[in-house]
């Protein structure tokens, strides 16, 4: 047997982080993966990744795991409120080359059924694969008397 | 931090693609838990050793991510997730690319894969006790060091097709009681010019508590719990592990040298504190 300490090298979530979501619900891990073809120079708006029906999503970064060009892309949340005035470049979600989670503070709740909206444009000047991906948790409600 | 009346052991469950077929997708791939215990899991990394992309479900047994994609090479589980001990991590797997080392003028040889997934987190035994220092202490920076030359490659000679059994390495903990925190590695492999450069899928590494208890499934990829290797967010164990003073830390080390690179000399830093008595 052996004796568990906090390794404070460790990120925080290696030593467990266990959550913080309001009474009557429970949190879980979570990801929506959001993928589309563009065509060259192509803007598509209104564009949307749709929250299943059985939880509300509340996202907490957004991270961009591939693409194959540079491109520009805005969100906005269930009710249209946009995150930003204009289109985001593709960099803001690389370190250097690294694509790292792009963090959202405070978290966004989306409710079950909800949409992320996305405005998404191709600057490559050619076909474009892009895949984001938006991280948080799915928030559960529990069964009364649970 | 666990509750009252138990204890976390920093653990890693090991998915080995050995056995997988490139270029083909793969889907409910299965890792039991062991049982005697809960086990939290708190991070996944290698998905770019394995596949184009993947995902992975809960204990149950919902989809973590709403499809398959590709996941970042180490991704953080936020809130911890709990599986029981009769559960099981399902992973869905798109376009297998197994990482590997060829032998490369070897006909009919095996490559050396070092394609794996790691779910870091702890095991949680339930009425059971930490077993702290018997004595009351301070601490202070230590590293623990160790050297060996590794002879073996990763399959056996001459035909290169089986796979060599781990090597088991003893390093003794003397004087007083050591607290492991992370774990770094360097290796010098036989070359024309041999440099000293830091472990990156040089080998594969079990390591074990002070009472013989292994802390992964099966041996691990050395970058997935080595501090200095690059391109990952390792550290291990966490929690931090004690080696009471006349214990060992136990290793067991599977080669993934090529013919080409051996011998080689692998030096090997445990960091962490001693326990110094307290007057």
């Amino acid at each position: 047997m052996s004796s568990p300490r906090l390794n404070p090298y460790a990120p925080p979530a290696y030593n467990g982080l266990s959550g913080d979501y309001p009474y009557g619900f429970v949190d879980v891990d979570h990801t929506y993966v959001y993928q589309v073809v563009l065509l060259a120079s192509q803007m598509l708006r209104d564009q949307q990744q749709p929250i299943d029906t059985d939880a509300d999503f509340v996202l907490r970064a957004i991270q961009l795991t591939s693409m194959t060009g540079v491109f520009a892309v805005r969100f906005s949340d269930s009710q249209g409120y946009y995150l930003s005035n204009g289109m985001l470049r593709n960099a803001i979600f690389l370190v250097g080359t690294v694509p790292v989670p792009f963090p959202l503070f405070p978290e966004l709740v989306f409710p079950a059924g909800g949409r992320v909206g996305i405005d998404i444009q191709d600057l490559s000047v050619a076909g474009n694969t892009v895949e984001l991906a938006f991280r948080g948790v799915k928030r559960y409600r529990l069964p009364a008397g649970a | 931090m666990p509750e009252q009346g138990c204890y976390d052991q920093p653990f890693i469950y090991v998915f080995n693609a050995d056995a997988l077929t490139d270029g083909i997708d793969y889907r409910s791939l299965s890792i039991p838990m062991l049982t005697g215990s809960d086990f939290l899991l708190r991070r996944v990394c290698g998905r770019p050793n394995v596949a184009q992309s993947m995902r992975y479900y809960g204990a149950d047994g919902r989809t973590m991510a709403s499809r398959l994609y590709a996941m970042a090479r180490d991704q953080v589980v936020v809130p911890e997730h709990i599986y029981p001990p009769d559960s099981q991590i399902l992973i869905d797997l798109g376009i297998v690319a197994r990482g590997n080392w060829p032998y490369v003028a070897i006909p009919g040889s095996v490559p050396n894969y070092w394609s794996q997934l790691a779910f870091q987190g702890v095991r949680r035994f339930y009425g059971q006790k930490a077993v702290e220092s018997t004595y009351p202490f301070y601490t202070k920076p230590y590293t623990i060091t160790a050297t060996g030359v590794m002879t073996l490659t990763g399959r056996m000679a001459p035909a290169y097709q089986i796979q060599t059994d781990p090597t088991q390495v003893n390093v003794q903990v003397e004087n007083y009681d050591f607290e492991l925190h992370r774990i770094t590695a360097t290796i010098i492999k036989n070359a024309v010019v041999p440099v000293e450069v830091v472990v990156d899928g040089a080998m594969k590494i079990r390591l074990y508590d002070a009472w013989g208890k292994a802390m992964m499934n099966e041996p691990v990829l050395d970058v997935f719990i080595t501090e200095n290797g690059p391109d990952w967010n390792s550290c291990f164990p966490v929690p931090t592990m004690m080696y009471p003073a006349g214990s060992e830390i136990k290793v067991d080390i599977q080669s993934l040298l090529l013919d080409t690179e051996v011998p080689a000399t692998l030096n090997v830093e445990f960091h962490g504190v001693q326990r110094f008595p307290r007057c």
